[in-house]
């Protein structure tokens, strides 16, 4: 079965100083299939993070749904919702790992509710680590590592569960180009196997694609269409 | 034996191990101090209770207006046993007097009563100038004499020691022959101190009372067992509240402790909800923090009780008694009821580890109805 | 040939090995003390006292009011003694008597 991500009218608004709200998502409805790279574009504070964090399940929206596989997610009660967030892997723009975890802990993180004995969660992040190759510092601890190491482990991190739905923000913010290379190729791996993947970055990255995407970009509130 | 939620719980403790050390040691003191404080009292009143049941049911004195009188044997006894429900007599020559370290019971012993108890551990009873002493009584001479004071001033000389697990009850009682003890508490030939009386049923001790009164032709004061219980029970209640009173400043220090551990676990919520979005559910973070605690607050518990009994009912009891009541050679034979000693440690238990357990899955109730976005947003860049 | 470890799971496992072993061996100490809680003892001291027609513990020393609890005032303790000091009687004694007598010492008012 093919999975996929609708937004149907999806809006969001903060409430700022003053008591006013402040609109950062208006009425978005776009659907996000599985398979492809999705990119969602946009200057900085345009809700890029915002709208991944409202699909992801992190954030409830204002109004309109989130809707997955015919299901509103968005809907769901706080223990249903738990349940969704397990099937998404997310990497954070500012990657938010452990600090007194070793890098190979930080991995494991996703797998330790699951009922997997240790040895299996060990292998399974070890096979993460090496996807990323940053094996050769699994025993650092997470805040010894560079901004482009911790990004990687991030990375690690949400794909060691190999999900269905990926919302990667900013994943090569603080990489190389090669790193950044290596990287989207890792994501572009993933939609081979059926998931959906969807990336919030900065339109410097659209020339550097390893492969085709649907680019979106988000302003004002608004997400529009670019381009296959 | 363990899963892999359990293994990752230590794991946890591990992040902050100090603070999670300090934590259990901090609880284990508590924990010790605190039941041993409340225990102890408990025990003394429970052993107590236990071997009371074995005192006579009721003691008879003679008594004019300024008090107690010497009771004339003969005529007692025939007057007591005169009395339907009355089982034995037993007239006892007992009184205080000076030791050389202090004031010591002196009791004569009746030539029947001795051997059943102190067959094994003695071969003869004590004869004119001879004494039998308790645990607690030294002698000072190397010769084994002990000299008292009371009506007349005699020395005497040590023939045995009562068993040592009798203290609770000999600790200072010094046995002499009938005569030396009448002598030296200044009672008249054939006059005795008191009777000792058995009932035949226990019930009886409150209703035989006026029949006793009635058939003695002088004015006699009667206590029951259950009165000298009840007096015990009151004096050592009072010991228990002033006991408790003591644990103020572990309960305070508990209190700090406590918001110490909410305030840091409060802090962590960024974490809880990182978690939460690495998909982790609300009873994933439940459970952590419950076997989080658990570790830090099981072996604590075992920990202070284990040290509690030691100090109670184990081989600490003798530095415990000489310190909170003074009792500097009397070994206490505490026996363990067990309901008793086990309301008490579910007391202690329940007052340090419930608000301990409480400060923790506080933040992870807390942070099962937050958003998680708003949890994370706590950590700010990581 | 040492493993090498990349994270701390196996020291954890072993932390709560040990913490199992703590808690187990408390729990056995607890169980000893608690089986070999003076049974003897209650028994012998039981005997000594329907023996000796004992009604007195002695847990506070000899002199104290509430060493004979069925004569709280102290009259009797007097009057077999004709020899002793006079026993010092007031309500804050007892109390601390209950608590902490001092052994075998005895408080007089002359």
């Amino acid at each position: 079965m093919n999975s996929k991500i609708t937004c149907r009218n999806l809006s969001v608004a903060f409430s700022g100083e003053n008591s006013r709200t402040r609109s950062v998502l208006d009425n978005i409805n776009v659907t996000f299939p599985a398979g492809k790279m999705n990119i969602i574009t946009g200057p900085i504070g345009a809700g890029k993070s915002t709208l991944l964090h409202t699909m992801a399940g992190l954030t409830r929206p204002t109004s309109g749904e989130v809707v997955v596989n015919d299901q509103a997610v968005s809907r769901w009660s706080g223990a249903h919702r738990d349940q969704w967030r397990r099937q998404a892997g997310i990497i954070f723009q500012h990657c938010h790992l452990l600090h007194e975890l070793t890098v190979l802990e930080n991995i494991m993180l996703p797998l330790i509710p699951l009922g997997h004995t240790v040895s299996h969660c060990r292998s399974q992040s070890i096979a993460a680590l090496k996807q990323v190759a940053l094996f050769h510092h699994a025993g650092r601890l997470a805040n010894s590592l560079s901004g482009g190491e911790r990004q990687k482990t991030a990375i690690a991190r949400a794909l060691v569960t190999q999900p269905h739905f990926i919302f990667a923000d900013e994943p090569t913010a603080h990489m190389d180009a090669e790193n950044s290379r290596q990287m989207m190729e890792l994501l572009y791996h993933c939609t081979g196997r059926n998931a959906v993947v969807i990336v919030a970055t900065h339109e410097s990255i659209l020339n550097r694609l390893p492969g085709p995407a649907l680019c979106y970009r988000l302003e004002n509130g608004a997400l529009n269409h670019l381009t296959d | 034996m363990f899963n892999t939620l359990q293994i990752w719980a230590f794991r946890d403790i591990l992040r902050r191990p100090f603070e999670s050390l300090l934590l259990a040691v901090t609880l284990t003191f508590a924990i010790a101090t605190v039941g041993t404080l409340l225990l102890f009292p408990r025990a003394v009143y429970d052993t107590l209770t236990v071997v009371l049941k074995a005192t006579p049911s009721i003691i008879l004195r003679q008594v004019d207006p300024t008090g107690w009188r010497p009771l004339p044997i003969r005529e007692s006894v025939q007057a007591a046993t005169s009395v339907i429900g009355v089982v034995s007599v037993r007239p006892r020559i007992w009184g205080m007097v000076n030791g050389p370290d202090g004031p010591l019971t002196v009791m004569g012993v009746q030539q029947e009563g001795l051997p059943e108890i102190l067959a094994d551990p003695l071969t003869r009873l004590p004869a004119k100038g001879q004494a039998i002493v308790g645990w607690g009584i030294a002698s000072h001479d190397p010769a084994g004499t002990l000299p008292l004071e009371g009506a007349i001033r005699q020395t005497y000389q040590v023939i045995h020691r009562l068993p040592e697990q009798t203290s609770m009850f000999t600790h200072d009682l010094v046995l002499l022959n009938p005569l030396d003890a009448q002598q030296l508490i200044g009672l008249p030939q054939g006059y005795a101190s008191d009777l000792a009386i058995d009932v035949f049923h226990e019930d009886e001790q409150d209703a035989i009372l006026s029949d006793l009164t009635a058939a003695f032709p002088w004015p006699v004061r009667c206590v029951t067992r259950r009165q000298s219980a009840g007096i015990y029970a009151g004096g050592f209640n009072r010991g228990r509240a002033l006991g408790a009173i003591t644990m103020i400043p572990a309960v305070l220090a508990m209190c700090l402790l406590v918001a110490v551990n909410t305030r840091k676990s409060m802090g962590r919520q960024s974490d809880l909800g990182i978690m939460k979005a690495m998909g982790w559910t609300t009873g994933d973070i439940i459970r952590l923090h419950l076997y989080r605690d658990l570790f830090v607050c099981l072996p604590s518990v075992a920990l202070g009780s284990c040290l509690c009994f030691f100090l109670v009912y184990g081989p600490g009891a003798d530095g415990l008694a000489g310190f909170f009541l003074g009792w500097d050679t009397l070994p206490p034979r505490l026996y363990l009821e067990t309901k008793g000693a086990v309301t008490v440690l579910l007391e202690v238990a329940g007052v340090m580890v419930a608000p301990v357990m409480a400060s923790a899955l506080l933040p992870a109730l807390k942070a099962a109805t937050a958003d998680v976005h708003e949890l994370i947003e706590g950590a700010g860049r990581r | 040939m040492m493993q090498v470890t990349y994270d701390r799971l196996d020291k954890a496992g072993y932390g709560l090995w040990a913490i199992t072993l703590v808690t187990v061996l408390a729990c056995v100490v607890i169980t000893l003390l608690s089986l070999d809680t003076c049974r003897d003892a209650r028994q012998i001291t039981q005997r000594a006292i329907q023996t000796l027609a004992l009604t007195t513990p002695t847990i506070i020393p000899s002199g104290r009011a509430l060493r004979n609890a069925d004569t709280v005032k102290p009259a009797i303790d007097l009057r077999h003694s004709p020899h002793l000091p006079l026993i010092h009687f007031s309500p804050e004694d007892l109390v601390i008597s209950s608590l902490k007598p001092e052994t075998g010492d005895i408080r007089s008012n002359d």
